[in-house]
């Protein structure tokens, strides 16, 4: 077979703008692909990089007036009247003695040997330099494996962004796998779609989830007590919702910005019980309420709405008129105890964004809250990575003012909690949370402004659009703090052997994927 | 060795060797000179020329066969010269520019079947051709294009193919700034 892994040489280039690789005459250009890995062999250092567009060139338009017409004719012209070039984008270098990793200062000469990386190059910069490897994917048309360093991706916000169907969650379930696996964070899932908890239903066919694999390190909670499947239940007093809460869920209660001026009055008035009052003036006529309006200095009408607004959430059950706090105070517990919590949202509350963000808003803002009044010595150890599905509802730019996942985005780095989005319109996102997200895995997007937010505050965003563009579903665009460099790759598969790896104990499996599978 | 030819001509880079009329080395074919360095060329062209300075030959519209027959001093005053071209030199360590002409009455030799083949394996062989002046060697081109056939034709059916397509690509690089005549030596070497 013939060998390809050297393709050519270095023509020309620049640090700034890439480099130029002639592609040798006995290669064939289709064997090359827009994201591969290259290697560029300097005196000092070897240069990697990667494919970002492919060019085919002739050095005389005469030959198009009379072009060759057999296949020997063909071959003889290429590589000297008829070329290819490939662009490569340079991203790292390695000294060749010392095997220390740097970003792009220098380049190497005209004629340097240009080859595709093989697997010692890939260990090299991905697997030696990660604090805790973990193996994630295999680059576009190679087999040899892809780590990402667990250690940095916990230390930053991450995202995953991606198109339905284009393997975010499937993602997502590997690499919190590995989280939980290493024991380096705990986890806070907000699941809307019921798919981190013991197991997801799709299409048909159930993939175990995180409590499968590890059912003492994950803990399931539900806000419906019809799944008999949770270990908890979650029950909020109407008192901790406060009038941010329910600005993040406008759209679902048709809740203007008049109703949410008005909330903050009635709350600074009410003080915690405001929404419990909110509900009482259902039962008034409109003139007691006019009167209610009066006394608290706001409008009638827009009390009235307010309190009709707000029906909604009496028919949500875990909203309990009580001072018990059942589930909240046990999910803080499990975090800080090096337990991960999925809390899902079953039957009546299934696909319920009401639920959805009520819930998660209500919870991260107590975290929040408890965190904010520790001392440094205080400050939480174990490092607690809250998970949301729908971002760009929570975090776009009109939803800026007191966002509390904006809040955690931007401060909570320091207490050692940050965030994991997982979205399908990053464009939805407020750009300065964008641009707090460390490492961002990138799956299939079709929006050019998706694509353009992905990018929002990243260095050489314009050449690895070009690569973003070319990747099908269960690929991913890697790039950012947990890698060394951007690197396109297949996403490995969440299969028996992934299974296998993951499970808790190496001699037998759970009894989780036993109980699954039989 | 085999003699092919005598120079007997040098003027103004025009180089004309004698040879048997009924032996000529044929146009395309490579001569050597012996001893070192051995100095190669590349047989331009036929021509004939009058033994007796200022001769200029009648017309008998007879043919060759009965020209022989009826007149056969006409071929007895003729003589059968070559036009051969100074290609390149091997100094017994490798291939290189020939620094001069060799001088009138050097002989020239046929080369041998390995001889041949190893020089036409060897690139500055083959970019050495291209550097012949087509004002002095007009049919330069014609020559070369000999040259390779009789190479190919020489080679065993398992070769063919790819000693084509090496040829080809040297042509191809030589010829980059030049696609018109690249084109006319692929399809003829393809023929």
């Amino acid at each position: 077979m013939e060998d390809f892994s050297k393709l050519g040489f270095l023509k020309s280039g620049s640090i700034s703008e890439g480099f130029v690789v002639r592609i040798g005459e006995n290669i064939p250009l289709e064997s090359l692909r827009i994201g591969d890995f290259i290697v560029i062999e300097g005196k000092i250092y070897k240069f990697f990089g990667i494919v970002d567009d492919l060019k085919i060139l002739s050095g005389s338009d005469e030959i198009f007036f009379d072009p060759p017409v057999s296949e020997i004719e063909k071959l003889a012209v290429k590589g000297n009247i008829v070329f290819s070039e490939a662009q490569i984008s340079p991203y790292i270098m390695v000294d060749n003695s010392s095997h220390n990793v740097h970003s792009i200062k220098t380049m190497p000469e005209h004629f340097s040997i240009a080859r595709q990386a093989q697997e010692e190059d890939l260990e090299l910069i991905f697997k030696r330099q990660a604090k805790i490897p973990f193996y994630i994917g295999s680059p576009l048309t190679m087999k040899e494996k892809i780590h990402v360093d667990l250690e940095k991706l916990c230390m930053r916000n991450n995202g995953i962004f991606g198109i339905t169907g284009s393997g975010k969650t499937m993602l997502a379930k590997i690499i919190f796998s590995g989280m939980i696996k290493n024991n380096i964070a705990s986890l806070l899932i907000f699941d809307m779609h019921n798919e981190y908890g013991r197991f997801a239903k799709g299409e048909g066919v159930i993939t175990p989830a995180l409590k499968t694999f590890f059912t003492n390190k994950v803990k399931v909670f539900d806000v419906s007590t019809k799944n008999k499947d949770a270990d908890e239940y979650i029950r909020i007093p109407l008192k901790y919702i406060e009038p941010e809460d329910l600005s993040l869920i406008s759209s679902a209660l048709y809740y203007s910005e008049k109703s949410g001026e008005t909330a903050f009055i009635v709350a600074k008035k009410k003080g915690r019980n405001w929404l419990k009052y909110l509900f009482s003036l259902q039962e008034k006529s409109e003139e007691e309420i006019t009167e209610e309006a009066q006394v608290l200095g706001v409008n009638g009408a827009s009390l009235s709405a307010l309190s009709r607004h707000t029906t909604q959430l009496r028919r949500l059950t875990f909203l309990e008129d009580t001072e018990e706090e059942s589930g909240i105070d046990a999910i803080l517990s499990y975090l800080r105890n090096g337990v991960s919590v999925v809390v899902q949202f079953s039957e009546e509350y299934a696909n319920s964004p009401l639920a959805y963000f009520l819930v998660s808003n209500v919870i991260s803002r107590r975290i929040h809250k408890r965190y904010e009044s520790l001392t440094e010595d205080e400050r939480e150890k174990r490092r607690i990575i809250i998970v949301i599905e729908e971002a760009h509802k929570f975090l776009s730019t009109d939803l800026r003012e007191g966002n509390i996942f904006g809040i955690i985005a931007r401060e909570m780095r320091k207490f050692n909690v940050t965030l994991f989005i997982i979205d399908q319109r990053p464009s939805g996102i407020d750009p300065e949370v964008l641009s707090q997200v460390g490492t961002r895995f990138t799956l299939q997007l079709l929006d050019d402004s998706d694509i353009d937010a992905v990018f929002q505050g990243v260095g050489g965003g314009a050449r690895l659009k070009k690569i973003l563009r070319s990747i099908e579903p269960q690929q991913a665009l890697l790039f950012g703090y947990a890698v060394p460099m951007p690197v396109a790759m297949r996403v490995r598969s969440f299969d028996e052997e992934f299974f296998r790896e993951i499970s808790e104990s190496k001699e037998d499996p759970s009894e989780g994927i036993k109980d699954l599978y039989g | 060795m085999n003699v092919s030819g005598e120079i007997l001509v040098i003027h103004q880079g025009f180089i004309g060797a004698q040879s048997e009329s009924n032996s000529m080395p044929p146009i395309g074919n490579l001569l050597k000179t012996d001893g070192l360095p051995s100095f190669i060329f590349l047989v331009a062209d036929h021509y004939f020329e009058s033994k007796i300075p200022g001769r200029v030959p009648s017309s008998y519209g007879l043919s060759p066969g009965e020209l022989e027959e009826q007149q056969p001093h006409v071929f007895y005053l003729m003589r059968a010269m070559v036009q051969v071209v100074l290609v390149i030199a091997n100094d017994g360590k490798g291939l290189v520019p020939p620094e001069k002409v060799p001088p009138i009455h050097t002989l020239l030799y046929v080369m041998n079947k390995n001889e041949f083949v190893k020089l036409m394996k060897s690139p500055a062989f083959i970019s050495s051709l291209f550097n012949i002046d087509v004002n002095i060697v007009p049919q330069r081109n014609n020559a070369i294009l000999l040259l390779f056939k009789r190479y190919i034709d020489m080679l065993d059916p398992d070769e063919k193919v790819d000693e084509t397509l090496r040829l080809m690509r040297k042509l191809s690089s030589v010829l980059k700034d030049d696609y018109r005549t690249l084109k006319l030596f692929m399809d003829s070497l393809e023929r």
